[in-house]
């Protein structure tokens, strides 16, 4: 948080190139399609670009970078009127039937709390970049994921009873 | 903590389409911003002739209704000098016709 104003160009190309696949698959997960993930993100990063000199480095480039992603995927949504589909099986390459646990419980989620358990435990975003990504407190975000657990505890359980 | 960890979540989700590729980001901000200039001149152009309209419209009005120029109002007559002479004033130093 060094309260600055604007971004340089170099370090949207930077972050773009060091964290192209971890934006590309979380907005996958709006999105239920890699390639129009790839797109939205594609379009997020132009739009930082021109953007650019908007951020107020109130918080963490990447999690402004997220909140721009996150736009632009659930424009895409809005625009494809086509819902995610956990269901659909992906190719698996560990543990076939946990995966498959883990897919129906997380599709169960609220999509904020979802997009909240991505964040964190994929992305690797703190509680602060996730807010800022989410456009909510961090607080907000705490209770969140709180509940995400619970949620995906009972149901885990239940499958597995 | 529940059953996910990291390697759990990037088994979930779908793979990347394609690859990293800034040159196509960079197209993509040209191609909008020459967008976004090409609706900013239009509007322009929308906001010079909806001006130029409403002004000739207002010099219509004064010039041919208000009787600059044309006809006399409906109902005027015209009226007739009660003599011929034709008076001049003049200024000079401040002094109307002194010198």
């Amino acid at each position: 948080m060094n309260g600055r104003r604007g971004a340089r160009l170099d370090e949207l190309e930077a972050l773009y190139r060091s964290r192209f696949d971890v934006f590309a698959r979380v907005a996958a997960s709006v999105t239920g399609d890699s390639e129009r993930a790839r797109d939205a993100v594609q379009e997020a990063f132009a739009t930082a670009v021109r953007k650019r000199r908007s951020f107020r480095g109130e918080g963490p480039l990447e999690a402004w970078v997220w909140r721009i992603v996150f736009n632009a995927a659930h424009s895409d949504v809005r625009r494809a009127v086509q819902a995610v589909d956990y269901d659909e099986p992906v190719a698996s390459n560990g543990h076939p039937e946990d995966d498959a646990e883990l897919r129906v419980a997380l599709a169960r989620l609220p999509e904020r709390q979802r997009t909240a358990v991505f964040l964190r435990y994929y992305a690797d975003l703190d509680y602060a970049a996730i807010g800022e990504a989410l456009g909510i407190s961090a607080g907000t975000v705490a209770a969140t994921l709180n509940a995400a657990h619970t949620a995906l505890r009972i149901r885990l359980e239940e499958v597995r009873t | 903590m529940t059953d996910f960890d990291r390697a759990s979540l990037d088994r979930l989700l779908p793979g990347t389409s394609g690859s990293a590729d800034w040159d196509d980001v960079m197209s993509r901000f040209r191609a909008g911003h020459g967008h976004r200039r090409r609706r900013m001149i239009v509007l322009a152009a929308v906001a010079l002739v909806a001006v130029g309209a409403t002004s000739a419209i207002a010099m219509r009005a004064f010039v041919i209704d208000k009787g600059i120029v044309g006809l006399p109002p409906v109902g005027a007559t015209p009226s007739t000098p009660e003599s011929g002479v034709l008076e001049i004033y003049y200024w000079l130093h401040g002094v109307p016709g002194g010198g």
